[in-house]
């Protein structure tokens, strides 16, 4: 099972708040390729999680389509097409590294596509499949939470701000680390982002959002003759696109 | 050790100050020819005295207590739970009787108790193990409800992105992740239970510690009173210990956690 292609049409949402409805995004169009990774970038937290949720189907559309292989967002959940990495780890405290791995599995009652083995070789967690979440450091946490949305060979992973409650480093270390794993496994992954330079390092087309009600400003692709490791990170054309995104991210006009 | 050496000698220099002081009074008393001091407050000497003598007495009194106690709170914990389930499961049970469970928790036992022994029977096992479920019921129904409804939404979502039923929810997700609030309540609970089998015993009961504790101020046995108070201590922190070595043995990660949030 290789990534899902993701069409969204011209896709609406309003939330409801104290105040009312809140308009939150407003006529979002965008495909994305199966495999590709799509980064979400853009001012309001709230705003990128709402387009992440609408996508696995927390969240319902007020308008507009948005199809994953040519089904909606539920009937998707249902078919198990989709992993969840949220912001932060949230794994459950009274299971090990294996218990929590195989968390969704039991949910849903099916049995592994690839082996749990071979998923805690690639986080690199094999050593680690009896240890509960206490006694892991927080890169290590991030590690199961990724491995926890691989065990049901996902079609679409989606992200939001996985890495933004590490540290610098870990954060690199882990960047890098997804890029090699999804060489393997190849879905289609949508993260959500404030960083410019994780946008720019990892994805192959960012969406940029306007403040509220939010659209999407500019889409742009992004790719790299080199290939996406440690040595790009100081590489020309990796801040050729920094810097392009930082232009685009810029306000349009300077009032004062 | 220190821990408990320290703490311990205070104890004991206490005990030690109080028996020779009260002694010293009641020989200054009897000289005045006045009546002791025994009789309103005894001292350390006459508490274990009064103990050892009627230690088999005191001891039955003690685990029909235990056991109406017990009863309560097995029944309590058991009703609190199922409820705070029931209410995560069906959220407009939850919005409709919630505030009604606030408001009969404010009713003081004190005033709750003789209305149950009234309505129960004098003298009924049923009517002081009710009077301890009350006790214990609120707590854990407020105290797991709040978990389950503060519960850190990232958890709650990703069981939903994995389509998880409501059931499954509640077993996987909601359940293990407030049962450090669960235990901390049941540890609150499980004192509440002896003190709610007391005071019924005390006011409708032919048996029990309670009983015992009305009987000693009414033949003006100060001993009795405060022995039957130090079993009470005693079997109440045991209580709590008993529920401290189940979470020890059973739900060890409680404690990986905790030891993870202090460091």
């Amino acid at each position: 099972m290789e990534g899902c292609h993701i069409q969204v049409d011209s896709l609406s949402v309003h939330l409801k708040t104290e105040n009312g409805l809140l308009h939150v995004l407003d006529n979002i169009s965008l495909t994305a390729e199966p495999g590709q990774l799509v980064g979400i970038l853009g001012p309001s937290g709230a705003v990128k999680s709402t387009l992440l949720r609408t996508l696995c189907g927390l969240v319902q559309p007020s308008g507009g389509s948005l199809l994953l292989d040519g089904l909606s967002p539920v009937q998707a959940r249902k078919m198990q097409w989709i992993g969840w990495i949220p912001q932060y780890p949230a794994l459950l405290p009274n299971r090990n590294v294996l218990e929590n791995i195989r968390l969704p599995l039991e949910i849903t009652g099916r049995n592994p596509v690839i082996s749990l083995d071979k998923i805690l070789d690639m986080v690199y967690l094999s050593d680690f499949r009896d240890t509960y979440p206490a006694q892991l450091s927080g890169g290590m946490q991030q590690r199961v939470a990724l491995a926890r949305a691989l065990s049901t060979h996902p079609k679409l992973l989606l992200m939001d701000e996985p890495f933004s409650a590490l540290d610098e480093l870990l954060r690199e270390e882990m960047q890098i680390e997804f890029l090699r794993l999804h060489s393997q496994t190849k879905q289609t992954v949508f993260f959500v982002t404030h960083s410019v330079e994780e946008a720019a390092l990892m994805a192959d087309k960012i969406m940029i959002l306007s403040p509220l009600p939010a659209k999407a400003k500019h889409t742009i692709e992004i790719s790299y003759k080199s290939k996406r490791d440690m040595n790009l990170r100081v590489s020309k054309e990796y801040f050729a696109s920094v810097k392009r995104i930082r232009e685009l991210l810029k306000p349009k006009e300077n009032g004062h | 050790m220190k821990r408990v050496l320290l703490p311990l000698m205070i104890v004991m220099v206490f005990l030690i100050l109080w028996q020779t002081v009260e002694t010293y009074v009641n020989e200054l008393r009897f000289a005045e020819g006045r009546t002791s001091l025994e009789f309103f407050i005894p001292t350390p000497l006459t508490i274990v005295k009064a103990g050892f003598e009627n230690y088999k007495t005191i001891f039955r009194a003690m685990q029909q207590t235990l056991i109406k106690a017990s009863a309560g709170f097995g029944i309590g914990a058991f009703l609190g739970i199922s409820m705070a389930v029931m209410y995560s499961l069906t959220p407009a049970l939850r919005s409709a009787t919630l505030p009604i469970a606030f408001a009969l928790q404010s009713f003081p036992i004190v005033g709750i108790a003789p209305v149950i022994i009234l309505a129960f029977g004098q003298d009924s096992f049923m009517s002081i193990v009710i009077v301890s479920v009350i006790l214990v019921y609120f707590p854990i129904l407020l105290s797991l409800d709040d978990a389950f409804t503060n519960m850190n939404k990232e958890y709650t979502e990703l069981a939903t992105v994995y389509n998880a039923s409501k059931w499954q929810m509640i077993r996987l997700v909601k359940l293990p992740l407030a049962s450090p609030s669960l235990f901390t309540a049941l540890k609150l609970a499980a004192p509440s239970s002896i003190v709610g089998a007391t005071i019924g015993e005390w006011l409708g009961s032919s048996s029990g510690i309670g009983r015992m504790i009305t009987l000693a101020i009414y033949q003006l046995k100060p001993g009795i009173l405060y022995s039957c108070l130090v079993i009470l201590a005693i079997v109440s922190a045991s209580t709590v210990l008993v529920i401290n070595l189940v979470e020890r043995l059973c739900f060890s990660w409680i404690l990986l956690q905790s030891s993870r949030e202090i460091s």
